[in-house]
């Protein structure tokens, strides 16, 4: 990846922004923290490689303003934030922490469970990761026998690791992010549930089988597309946890959804969780 | 309850419904700490119904590294541009007329635009749009 700097004067933001997206940048940080007083503004435009960055360069050029070009490694910083990952707790019963920190928590009342948050969503910061964990703890009990479990888009494995420490069967993930597997299947051997955790397929249009719970944390246009196979994937005594949605968002889930019907639905910070069963049972 | 602190605040623009650790994102909120899979989230959760724009985003970092953000308009270019029907701005603007708008896309944008706009009034955002539009090489047209 190619990272194109410029320095402008605020009032040439709106323009030379325009002009990079119209060369194709990916993405553009203005600034650092930019002062009220400041005049000069600090551009950074992002490119795939040098190639597809010279362009812009030549045109900033033409209107007398000097580029520099220089190469960046895509994941530098987007791996530095986890130096600052930290512990969370899921309602009272559950605590979420890093391999780096030894929790305040008491395993024999509380599950507690080491996640690496890799590169991937689920490290239980984020409030639909505590809601789906709150509704699993809740829900997966009340199911009968060794419940087999469908954790979809799984990340890093989060809500798949706590299925099974709760007491799931067995428990197959879907991922279609390959490089996340190996964060994934690392939290689920330092969980020690490795044995009862398993990759599916991640196309659900054709994935067989059906599941007594299904888990889906994604956001709302990837629900709309896989509303359908969420419901069929559903047993009939089942229950599907789904999240990713803002409160404003959730009648419109409960309508793609219209086959369950919405047996808990927790909330906090504008995000909504719903589990849900079929109307019937 | 006592204010918390602000570390920084960070600018960026990003496709709608399409924010990723990758730069600008990583970049932005790595070295302050920011936990980025959570703004990806949020970002594209609230931005999901305005895919196919550029939709930039100003976020506030506080010192427990926790995050706000607020979503801002689109880059004005880029509205003159779809509006001209154009894929590229002028090569040499000032001296190269590449497209036209007219007074009442103008105004439309203006509108758009408004919220961001250092303007006391719908005619002095309208100004500002012409020359935006003038210094793309885009003509405005009554």
């Amino acid at each position: 990846m190619t990272a194109l700097v410029v320095e402008i004067d605020r009032s040439e933001e709106d323009l030379v922004c325009g002009l990079l997206w119209s060369l194709d940048t990916l993405g553009v940080l203005i600034g650092d923290r930019p002062e009220p007083t400041d005049t000069r503004l600090r551009v950074t435009a992002y490119f795939p490689d040098a190639g597809s960055a010279r362009p812009a360069a030549e045109q900033l050029d033409r209107l007398g303003l000097r580029s520099e070009l220089h190469g960046v490694d895509p994941y530098e910083y987007s791996d530095r934030w986890r130096l600052h990952a930290r512990t969370h707790t899921a309602g009272s019963g559950i605590v979420i922490h890093p391999p780096w920190e030894t929790p305040d928590a008491d395993p024999s009342r509380q599950l507690v469970l080491e996640i690496e948050p890799g590169r991937a969503f689920g490290s239980g910061s984020h409030p639909t990761t505590r809601l789906c964990l709150r509704l699993l703890e809740r829900h997966l009990p009340s199911l009968v026998g060794d419940p087999r479990v469908l954790d979809v888009g799984t990340g890093t494995g989060i809500l798949a690791v706590a299925a099974a420490r709760l007491g799931a069967g067995s428990v197959v993930v879907t991922e279609t992010d390959s490089e996340l597997r190996a964060t994934w299947e690392l939290n689920a051997e330092q969980n020690r549930v490795a044995d009862r955790i398993g990759p599916g397929d991640t196309d659900l249009s054709t994935h067989a089988g059906r599941y007594d719970l299904v888990m889906a944390n994604l956001l709302l246009p990837t629900l709309r597309e896989l509303s359908d196979d969420l419901v069929r994937l559903t047993t009939d005594q089942g229950r599907l946890i789904v999240s990713g949605v803002l409160l404003n968002q959730v009648d419109e889930l409960l309508d793609l959804l219209g086959e369950l019907v919405p047996v808990q639905i927790l909330r906090e910070d504008g995000w909504a969780a719903l589990c849900l069963a079929p109307g019937h049972g | 309850m006592a204010k918390k602190k602000v570390a920084a605040v960070v600018k960026i623009q990003i496709p709608a419904g399409q924010a990723s650790p990758a730069p600008p994102v990583g970049t932005a909120l790595g070295p302050h700490g920011v936990a980025i899979m959570d703004f990806c989230k949020a970002y594209n959760a609230q931005t999901e119904s305005q895919r196919g724009t550029i939709v930039p985003v100003e976020i506030t970092i506080f010192e427990d590294r926790t995050f706000t953000f607020i979503t801002k308009t689109p880059p004005a270019s880029i509205l003159i541009k779809a509006a001209a029907g154009l894929s590229k701005a002028a090569s040499e603007p000032g001296t190269e007329v590449v497209g036209s708008i007219t007074d009442a896309q103008v105004a439309e944008i203006a509108e758009v635009k408004m919220p961001d706009l250092n303007a006391n009034d719908l005619d002095a955002a309208k100004l500002q749009i012409e020359g935006t539009a003038r210094s793309m090489g885009i003509e405005v047209k009554g």
